[in-house]
């Protein structure tokens, strides 16, 4: 016995995400079209798991602020490693953290700003620069992550890796890799956490501008 | 003249314009991505066509669903005659340009 297409459904999880994020207008007619689209189409080609993550690249895609923060993420997990391999001792002073994160901030307040110039609601504001920063930091994490891959051994000369070492060594894990890795994975949720409350006061921020500068300039088109 | 729309403001509109009677989101969609000859995902699609309904450029009303979609229903896209004016203008632009000029252009042979 085969099943309908009528019988196959995208992920529950992302079909939720998608009304979430869908102002009311959209809620029926967009995952409307992307479910026809699913069973009738995507589904036959690329298969039930192919056409699943299909289904949840064109929510992503719905969602405000998700791919500009990766496109950000990709961009600044470039530039740290390419400023690794060329001084991979460099330690992080707080004047290097402010001119790296310094523009990842700002660049989350102008999503914000934009965010309310077009919606011109603060709360929009607000979450479109967590997203934005959540979003960044998920990819930027796992730049970092390959970067601890790739350099490793070099990296474990740095100054500031003596902390990471002392735990190691007080750890039992039997190999040093394998604890970076797991230290990085496991503090992953906090960092990703703490970069979109950044994200979500950066994106207030550059909302607040946008409204006090309204009077002075034409609103873009509302999105 | 009035503002030139972008390449994809343009694909988006004439596929509005092909599709007659038969242009909802996904119908777009597909359309677009056939002409362009490239996968194009659904937030670019229909952000687009957001902007152009809060310009004026096209218009659009709900009709019924169907059982593969589980019964929600389509909207559906209609171009205004502001738009019209728009696409025209964009393409007099574009032959403006390219006036006096044979295409395609011969590149410099290395």
């Amino acid at each position: 016995m085969t099943s309908s297409p009528t019988d196959e459904h995208p992920p529950r999880w992302a079909e939720r995400l998608l009304l979430i994020v869908l102002p009311r207008r959209d809620r029926e007619t967009i995952p409307g079209d992307l479910l026809e689209e699913f069973r009738e189409v995507v589904l036959p080609a690329r298969g039930r798991r192919g056409a699943r993550l299909w289904y949840v690249r064109q929510v992503l895609s719905l969602v405000p602020g998700v791919m500009l923060g990766a496109a950000v993420g990709v961009a600044f997990s470039a530039i740290n490693l390419i400023v690794t391999v060329i001084d991979p001792l460099l330690d992080d002073s707080p004047m290097a953290l402010l001119g790296f994160y310094g523009p990842m901030f700002l660049i989350w307040a102008i999503a914000g700003y934009l965010a309310y110039r077009r919606s011109g609601r603060l709360l929009r504001a607000l979450t479109v620069g967590a997203t934005v920063a959540c979003a960044t930091f998920a990819i930027f994490t796992l730049g970092v992550i390959l970067r601890v891959n790739m350099l490793l051994d070099v990296l474990s000369q740095r100054d500031d890796w003596r902390n990471l070492l002392l735990r190691y060594q007080a750890s039992g894990f039997g190999s040093l890799r394998t604890y970076a890795n797991y230290e990085y994975f496991t503090g992953a949720p906090f960092k990703i956490l703490t970069a979109s409350t950044i994200g979500a006061v950066m994106g207030l921020m550059g909302g607040l501008v946008g409204r006090v500068s309204r009077g002075a300039s034409r609103p873009l088109p509302m999105r | 003249m009035a503002d030139v729309l972008g390449a994809f403001a343009q694909a988006i509109l004439l596929a509005v314009v092909r599709l007659g009677k038969e242009a909802y989101g996904r119908a777009v969609l597909t359309e677009v991505q056939s002409r362009l000859e490239r996968d194009i995902v659904a937030g670019a699609v229909y952000a687009t066509l957001d902007r152009l309904e809060q310009k004026g450029l096209i218009s659009s009303t709900l009709g019924s669903g169907t059982v593969i979609r589980g019964g929600r229903p389509r909207r559906y896209y209609t171009i205004e005659n502001a738009g019209i004016h728009a696409l025209n203008d964009s393409r007099a632009a574009v032959d403006s340009i390219w006036e006096g000029l044979r295409w395609p252009l011969k590149g410099r042979t290395l």
